[in-house]
């Protein structure tokens, strides 16, 4: 007998499993603009996040005729998939080949740098693309996601402590690359 | 909890208590109603980061994904009776398409045979009249003779 709160969403991926219609429209409503949140916000590209929403849902659609309610919340489940398929992509960004590969860093300023002159909303998107992807992991599940501690830090396979940790140093880097004026209160507590 | 503890889970979780660990939040509330001045100046400060990230927004997703999916979507199951109806429907229609395909390949071979009899009787009455003609052929020539 576990303690586990019962899942929210089991009996409605029951039903999309015997292929009831409004069970689909309804699971479809609750989960594809959440899968497409995560997606956008970890991929910073609005096509490839939408590509990934969609192979999500379609393994969802699989799953569900044999999914048994239990081993794990279908909500963990369907970011798990997510997160893989993100990490996917951002395994293949980064392997591949540049068409002409700088020989020497670019002495321009980086891609956060010109946050000043930019609206706020488009300032937020810029410094979270710039994080490193584990603490940007960790600021989407928590924050944008709202998942708890303990299911976020079971996603990313580690440890509470380290979640906090993950969170506390993103959020500070986010305050440092935000417009600083908007943190000025922030830094005379530092 | 200690304001150090406090501070850190203001620092990770930002300013709504909601977000912070389940087991520490009725202790966070606590320290907050004994201590509200340096604990509001926490939290206002992890506000203000909350509210930048809460302007991030994202796409609403567009009728032709949401299309896409529900094309792939599993279809409805049929009940077991209907199932089983079908598939003896199935081997009704079957069953009586091969009656159909025996009644008209019957039907062919009485025709068949039939006409193959009327063949019979045509060759040999043909037969039978070149033999007449023969006989008649052979005759005239004899009285000729």
């Amino acid at each position: 007998m576990t303690n586990r709160p019962p899942d929210p969403d089991a009996d409605l991926v029951i039903r999309v499993g015997r292929g009831d219609p409004a069970a689909v429209q309804a699971l479809m409503a609750r989960k594809l603009p959440r899968m497409l949140s995560l997606a956008r916000r970890m991929l910073g590209d609005a096509s490839e996040a939408e590509d990934v929403a969609q192979e999500v849902m379609v393994r969802a659609w699989r799953q569900a005729p044999t999914w048994q309610p239990g081993a794990a919340r279908f909500d963990s489940w369907m970011h798990r998939v997510a997160l893989n398929l993100c990490y996917d992509r951002l395994r293949r960004q980064r392997e591949r080949p540049m068409a002409e590969p700088p020989d020497q860093i670019d002495p321009g300023p980086a891609p956060d740098a010109g946050l000043m002159g930019m609206e706020m909303k488009d300032q937020v998107e810029a410094a979270i693309a710039a994080l490193p992807e584990r603490q940007r992991e960790a600021i989407v599940l928590c924050h944008y996601q709202e998942l708890g501690n303990i299911e976020a830090a079971a996603l990313m396979e580690i440890s509470v402590e380290a979640l906090e940790s993950l969170l506390s140093r993103g959020r500070r880097a986010l305050r440092m690359r935000l417009n600083p004026l908007n943190y000025r209160r922030l830094e005379g507590l530092a | 909890m200690t304001p150090e503890r406090f501070e850190q889970l203001a620092e990770a979780y930002g300013s709504d208590l909601r977000r912070w660990p389940k087991t520490e939040q009725a202790s966070a509330e606590q320290m907050c109603q004994n201590s509200p001045v340096w604990t509001r100046a926490l939290l206002d400060t992890a506000a203000d980061l909350d509210e930048a990230l809460d302007l991030y927004p994202v796409e609403a997703p567009s009728a032709a994904l949401r299309e896409r999916l529900l094309a792939l979507a599993p279809r409805p199951q049929r009940s077991l009776w209907s199932r089983l109806v079908g598939e003896w429907r199935g081997w009704g229609m079957g069953l009586a398409a091969a009656g159909v395909a025996g009644l008209m390949v019957g039907i062919s071979s009485v025709s068949l045979m039939m006409a193959d009899q009327s063949t019979d009787v045509t060759v040999a009455s043909a037969l039978d009249g070149q033999s007449v003609y023969s006989e008649a052929v052979a005759f005239g020539a004899e009285e000729k003779l």
